[in-house]
């Protein structure tokens, strides 16, 4: 097992991918710490390869946007067309991994590599069977509580209602969530 | 936006569009890392130069870049600055292209924003480049 040394993590802006219940969750690093449970170099770069070839089984009137703490937290400077162009610019990688089935989180203060404080970017609103089936194959590490986000993803789901934001053009079929802008979680520390 | 930014925003797909190149191929070689933070310089009669954070080996730092870095601090090292390793940013590192081909001072030379190629958010400056590329500020 080969782990990212600490200099490389600073300079690099890693997908990882993990497994807590049924959730399949994806994170990106930017420059943050990794979970010792997947920091495998190995092991990454294989999620890389299965998570390309894997197709996008949501549709995305079926994908949750948390589209309230972007604005506030993310984006918080920003106001009118600049804020919808950077949240467009934003979304994409995000959304595109909701679509296959993945809580999609983003590292919330960019500018403190030693803040692990994660947010949820994009999700699946129903995370059906027959799409717990299709990760199930990846072989997705496992994290050793189960169910540590069940919460925080309960009211994350609770919170939904349709998309009237006509200036998020591609993504304007996607729902949108209204979560409270302070919800964020120290996922390196939760998985540990 | 002016054509700094727009040549960092372009080199920025242009890291999104490497990585997925390579998943395609799967020619049996690594799979690049998304680099954080991509960024582009120039200088008078200078074209434009692209770079990202990434490793540094002192021998491959140009003067004067690599006496100013001597100033604050270890290339590879963290500053007396600030926490982060002196050389590795993608500003100090697009500098360094321009240097090994043009003759110029650090303060000749002009950067676009600094961006995360994923999402092209923008991020502050380090106080390590604010201190060596007075542009900066």
């Amino acid at each position: 097992m080969r782990k990212f040394r600490e200099e490389y993590l600073r300079t690099r802006d890693i997908d990882w991918f993990i497994k807590n219940g049924k959730y399949h969750i994806h994170a990106t690093s930017i420059r943050g710490d990794l979970p010792d449970i997947i920091n495998d170099r190995e092991y990454i770069m294989a999620m890389y390869k299965k998570v390309y070839d894997l197709h996008e089984i949501y549709q995305p009137e079926e994908i949750a946007i948390n589209l309230d703490f972007i604005k506030r937290t993310i984006f918080k400077d920003l106001q009118g067309i600049e804020l919808y162009t950077a949240i467009r610019n934003y979304l994409p990688w995000f959304v595109n991994m909701a679509r296959k089935g993945f809580i999609s989180f983003d590292r919330t203060n960019i500018e403190d590599f030693k803040d692990n404080e994660y947010h949820i970017v994009a999700f699946p609103i129903d995370i059906t069977s027959q799409n717990l089936r299709l990760l199930s194959d990846m072989a997705i590490k496992q994290t050793k509580k189960d169910n540590i986000l069940y919460d925080y993803i309960i009211s994350h789901k609770n919170n939904i209602s349709e998309n009237q934001e006509t200036l998020l053009k591609e993504f304007n079929k996607c729902k949108i969530c209204h979560c409270d802008n302070k919800r964020t979680l120290n996922l390196i520390s939760i998985f540990q | 936006m002016n054509k700094l930014d727009r040549k960092a925003v372009q080199y920025c797909r242009e890291i999104c569009n490497r990585q997925v190149l390579q998943l395609r191929k799967r020619n049996g070689k690594e799979i690049w890392d998304f680099p954080a933070i991509a960024v582009a310089c120039n200088a008078k009669n200078t074209p434009i130069y692209v770079d990202h954070s990434r490793g540094v080996r002192e021998q491959h730092v140009y003067d004067p870049l690599k006496s100013e870095l001597k100033r604050i601090g270890n290339i590879g090292e963290s500053s007396r600055i600030c926490s982060y390793i002196l050389g590795r940013c993608a500003e100090q590192h697009a500098a360094n292209k321009l240097l090994k081909k043009h003759k110029k001072e650090l303060n000749d030379i002009y950067f676009s924003k600094a961006y995360r190629p994923k999402t092209l958010q923008v991020f502050d400056y380090c106080d390590n480049c604010l201190y060596l590329f007075s542009n900066l500020k």
